[in-house]
């Protein structure tokens, strides 16, 4: 609680305005099912191609479906993506980095392993799982966990190396204190800062790869609104009806330069010593 | 100095290894049977076979993997799938296109980043150091095959200055090969600008704060002379670690910009390559992405000792 209260006392602009941002486009996700009244993937032959209107807040595609509509829920599978894939590249990133950062007898077989896959970028590796498994939400999610998990592995060692001799791990290694408990209570509790950063990035990044997945046509399919499968829907409507472009990329947007900027302001906040890009 | 590049490229050996294990086991993990795709619906039990043993299908993967490996090293990718050409040569013929843009893109993008990031440091806290931040947060956070759609909109079909798509090579256009370079190089170079000026301008910042800038500028150096030559060349370090590392991404980039484009490159190739399941060429377009990034970051790695006569190599 300490950590919200100091945040609030810290006034950042930029950490306030992207949180706002965040908790509005979340809300919209989460609500999804409740703001609209038209289906994300119902047809309607007489509305189609419809500019905004009162009636539709964002106008119709080519199908006449309601844009802000599948703009909410593609938001929303976005939001999901973003969310696991942040949990799964977290959980093994932390254990495998601890593994080759507490244990030097592992760190340089996991540091090679590591290296070969950062070797590849990021979405290319993701692009061929998501190949591999076939399209779809959660084979996605799993490709760019993949995909991320080297990174965020050797942050973690990285901070557990700079930890692990510091005197207060020493002495309680000296009175007995087991691998485990140690590792628990005193090396991670003291990695959270940059494992939280990288986080809050690595949720920006999945949305970005979410979109270009969905995009090219082997991330979430059709007709499951996503923001990427609504951006190549409407491709072939950019001249007569450039709304259908426009929002779904501006959605995206909004949510990965907020993600990224909470991201720069968390950095700032919680390692004085890493000066970051807005503060200093 | 030799000893230390010596003993950095043998410290590759590993990762290559691991590079080569990981394309080959992706792509001999996809579903669909390359044999029946090649065959058609109609393909006899017998054919099936017979292909299969052509192609060495009927292997266990273990072996597949160290004979595919051994030609591999030899430069050896086997045949396309569907191209009926050697990969390799496939490869290499769409490499010019994917370069050019590549190139371009980094010259464009590194540019534009050490400007922002510079101008931001330099004017830290005022409005410049604003305008550059957000110019660079829109780099990263703008998906790029959006940003290109919206590039061909504006500038290809509404105002007509650049080609829609497609592709040119200098002996065959001439200087009007850059018309067809203008929209994709800019738009990978933007979020490299983006990530190039983050960096710049934290590493600027780290050292205008030094001791030996104060003593520059108090010996009365001017301004642009202690901004350039002492601190830049100092803040270089980060900065070329991220242009190495970052170039991969711009790679991974023109993999969906040279679909947009229709840019006969290795991207579009790749891409294609998925699509059909023809392995020989994924596996090819992979190690050859991972390569370069091995390669470059080789590159970064000796040039620390340019930039900072401080690092012995040991």
């Amino acid at each position: 609680m300490l950590f919200y209260k100091s945040l609030i006392k810290l006034k950042h602009p930029y950490i306030i305005t992207a949180l706002v941002i965040l908790m509005i486009i979340f809300t919209l996700a989460l609500l999804a099912p409740v703001l609209t009244e038209y289906d994300p993937e119902n047809n309607d032959a007489r509305n189609r191609l419809k500019p905004p209107s009162f009636k539709h807040f964002l106008g119709t595609d080519e199908f006449g479906r309601d844009v802000f509509t599948r703009l909410i829920y593609g938001i929303r599978a976005s939001m999901q993506v973003g969310f696991s894939v942040v949990i799964l590249t977290a959980v093994f990133g932390i254990i495998v980095g601890v593994l080759a950062g507490y244990y030097p007898s592992l760190d340089n077989v996991i540091m090679r392993f590591l290296d070969g896959m950062m070797a590849f970028p990021g979405i290319i590796i993701a692009i061929s799982l998501a190949a591999i498994w076939g399209a779809g939400k959660y084979n996605i999610i799993f490709a760019l966990s993949f995909a991320y998990f080297p990174k965020m592995a050797r942050i973690v060692r990285s901070a557990v190396i700079s930890i692990k001799d510091i005197e207060y791990v020493e002495s309680a290694r000296a009175v007995g204190a087991k691998d485990n408990y140690i590792i628990f209570n005193y090396i991670l509790r003291n990695c959270t800062s940059p494992i939280l950063v990288q986080a809050t990035f690595n949720f920006a990044l999945a949305i970005l790869d979410e979109a270009a997945l969905s995009f090219l046509g082997i991330g979430i399919m059709p007709p499951t609104p996503s923001l990427g499968g609504m951006i190549t829907d409407a491709r072939s409507y950019m001249t007569v009806a450039p709304w259908l472009i426009i929002s779904p990329g501006v959605m995206i947007i909004l949510s990965v330069l907020s993600l990224n900027l909470l991201g720069d302001g968390l950095r700032d906040f919680l390692d004085p010593h890493l000066k970051g890009s807005i503060k200093n | 100095m030799r000893n230390y590049i010596i003993k950095r490229i043998l410290l590759l050996i590993p990762v290559i290894i691991i590079v080569a294990v990981i394309a080959f086991f992706i792509t001999n993990l996809m579903p669909g049977d390359p044999v029946r795709v090649i065959l058609g619906n109609f393909a006899t039990e017998e054919q099936v076979l017979r292909l299969e043993q052509e192609l060495g299908l009927d292997q266990p993967l273990i072996i597949r993997f160290f004979s595919w490996l051994s030609r591999v090293i030899r430069g050896d990718f086997g045949n396309s799938l569907y191209l009926n050409a050697p990969v390799s040569e496939v490869l290499l013929n769409r490499i010019k296109p994917t370069f050019m843009i590549a190139v371009t893109a980094e010259i464009i993008g590194v540019s534009l980043g050490l400007l922002l990031g510079i101008t931001a440091a330099v004017n830290h806290r005022k409005i410049l150091d604003q305008f550059s931040i957000t110019i660079s947060l829109f780099g990263i956070s703008i998906p790029s095959f959006w940003l290109s759609l919206m590039l061909i909109f504006v500038f290809a079909v509404q105002l007509r200055w650049f080609p829609v798509s497609g592709f040119k090579s200098f002996s065959e256009a001439g200087l009007g090969a850059f018309r067809y370079l203008v929209l994709p190089s800019f738009t990978l170079a933007f979020m490299q600008a983006g990530l190039v000026a983050r960096m710049t301008r934290s590493a600027m910042l780290d050292t205008l704060k030094q001791d030996y800038i104060r003593t520059a500028r108090s010996k009365g150096i001017s301004a642009k002379n202690v901004i350039l030559k002492h601190a830049l060349k100092n803040a270089m370090l980060p900065i070329i670690t991220v242009i190495g590392h970052n170039f991969a991404i711009l790679l991974g980039g023109t993999w969906i910009i040279e679909t947009i484009f229709v840019i006969p490159g290795t991207g579009f190739l790749a891409i294609n390559a998925i699509m059909r399941r023809d392995i020989p060429v994924i596996q090819a377009c992979i190690i050859f992405v991972a390569l370069i990034y091995i390669v470059l970051n080789l590159l970064v790695d000796i040039s620390y000792g340019f930039f900072n006569p401080k690092i012995k190599y040991k």
